[in-house]
């Protein structure tokens, strides 16, 4: 897996984040997965064509996606993970893809970006990928965000 | 003027290659407009597609239905989860292979491409496409029932 | 007299067990390898060497037709068909001018398969 391809997605979650209201971006745990087990309650999943081929996939808990959404919301509290709250997160995931496209772009790559889809549920086993998947734990003051990122050059 | 999302070429191509691999009859059921959430019924393959308009596909069924079918396309049974989300992920592209083909046969400037796709296991699967405005058909198939939903960005 | 090598070029585990059904009906042909996506498909091209290459187009990485592209500008000779289950007139437009000497369109029946490799 190359993680010149990879810092270009942590790259745009440290620059993103904090424009959202996010603070104290901190990189995690990183690790390599055949196949993509999530235990993560909410999963967004946008995919990629062109230079570079196939699907992120953003994981997080139930309360961490409430709560970003209440903090992209000026505070607004969000007891449930309705609609709005998923428009906001899948706000927030087409921003840090789409900057993260732009990363790629100076590394000489043109990524086209699909829009993206949210997925819920229990005992969620998701394969995006038929290559590894790396998996980036990214600390935010209002939750763990994974980042599963199955695509290579 | 509103660009549609050919939801019957793809059924088309979903009913042709339920018989050509599986040699069953589907059954489309009406076209509905999908509602702000789509509920799996415990396997949901997600394929994107890009290009001129962005959207995307969502084939839908049951394990017992993704099983059955999984074993008609094998020629083989006792077949391990495994190899049934390999083969459902492989005939969720097939389908939309066929389905972007005629729609970019229709309107070449368009260059559609698919992304390669993902399969969603697990309960209470609630998926959402918040940019997308899709439509969804049920096809009654002897397996048991397929959905698919397809959907691409509001008109450019 | 040995067997003639093929290198199966795509991200389906189902369709290495499709294709390698359909190769097992005939008498002249195998399997020499395979790859899960269009970069491994230009190294196992370089290290096996095979007489055919069955390459699908929506791989992660690199897809087909890159893979196609490099391949054949290493070694012109290399018979490519490619595996799909995308097939409009520009996409094949765009394969025969790379040089892809075969198309089959998924899903295939061995007898076709067999009939397109032969052909290529």
């Amino acid at each position: 897996m190359d993680s010149k391809l990879v810092n270009p997605f942590i790259a745009a979650m440290v620059s993103v984040l904090p424009m959202l209201g996010l603070t104290d971006i901190k990189r995690g745990n990183v690790a390599v997965k055949d196949k993509l087990t999530t235990t993560k309650d909410v999963t967004v999943l946008i995919g990629l064509s062109q230079d570079i081929r196939g699907n992120v996939a953003y994981g997080l808990s139930d309360e961490c996606a409430r709560n970003i959404a209440s903090t992209m919301m000026g505070g607004m509290p969000v007891p449930e993970f309705d609609e709005m709250a998923q428009s906001a997160i899948s706000e927030l995931v087409n921003m840090v893809t789409a900057n993260a496209a732009t990363n790629l772009e100076r590394l000489g790559k043109s990524v086209n970006i699909s829009p993206p889809t949210l997925v819920t549920g229990e005992n969620i086993t998701v394969r995006i990928s038929q290559v590894q998947t790396l998996v980036i734990e990214i600390f935010t003051t209002a939750g763990t965000i994974e980042l599963n990122v199955g695509v290579e050059c | 003027m509103s660009e549609g999302n050919y939801i019957e070429l793809w059924v088309n191509a979903l009913l042709k290659n339920i018989q050509t691999m599986a040699e069953m009859e589907g059954n489309p059921g009406q076209t509905v407009a999908q509602p702000t959430i789509f509920v799996s019924r415990g396997l949901a393959v997600i394929i994107g597609i890009t290009g001129a308009r962005s959207g995307r596909i969502i084939l839908d069924i049951n394990m017992e239905t993704a099983r059955q079918l999984s074993e008609v396309f094998n020629g083989e049974t006792g077949l391990e989860e495994d190899n049934i989300i390999d083969s459902m992920a492989e005939f969720a592209n097939i389908v939309s292979g066929h389905g972007i083909t005629q729609v970019n046969n229709l309107q070449t400037n368009l260059a559609l491409m698919l992304t390669p796709p993902s399969v969603f296991r697990g309960n209470k699967i609630n998926i959402t496409s918040p940019k997308i405005n899709a439509e969804v058909v049920e096809i009654d198939t002897p397996a048991g029932s397929v959905k698919i939903s397809v959907g691409f960005e509001g008109g450019s | 007299m040995g067997k003639i090598r093929i290198l199966v070029v795509d991200d389906s585990p189902f369709i290495h067990k499709a294709v390698t059904r359909a190769v097992n009906t005939t008498k002249e042909y195998e399997i020499c390898g395979i790859a899960k996506n269009g970069k491994e498909g230009v190294e196992q091209y370089a290290t096996l060497k095979p007489d055919l290459v069955t390459m699908d187009i929506t791989m992660p990485i690199m897809d087909g037709l890159e893979a196609s592209k490099i391949i054949i500008a290493q070694d012109p000779s290399a018979k490519i068909v490619m595996l799909s289950a995308m097939g409009d007139e520009q996409l094949m437009v765009n394969a025969k001018a790379i040089g892809i000497k075969g198309f089959i369109q998924k899903p295939f029946k061995n007898d076709e398969f067999i009939a397109i490799i032969q052909s290529a």
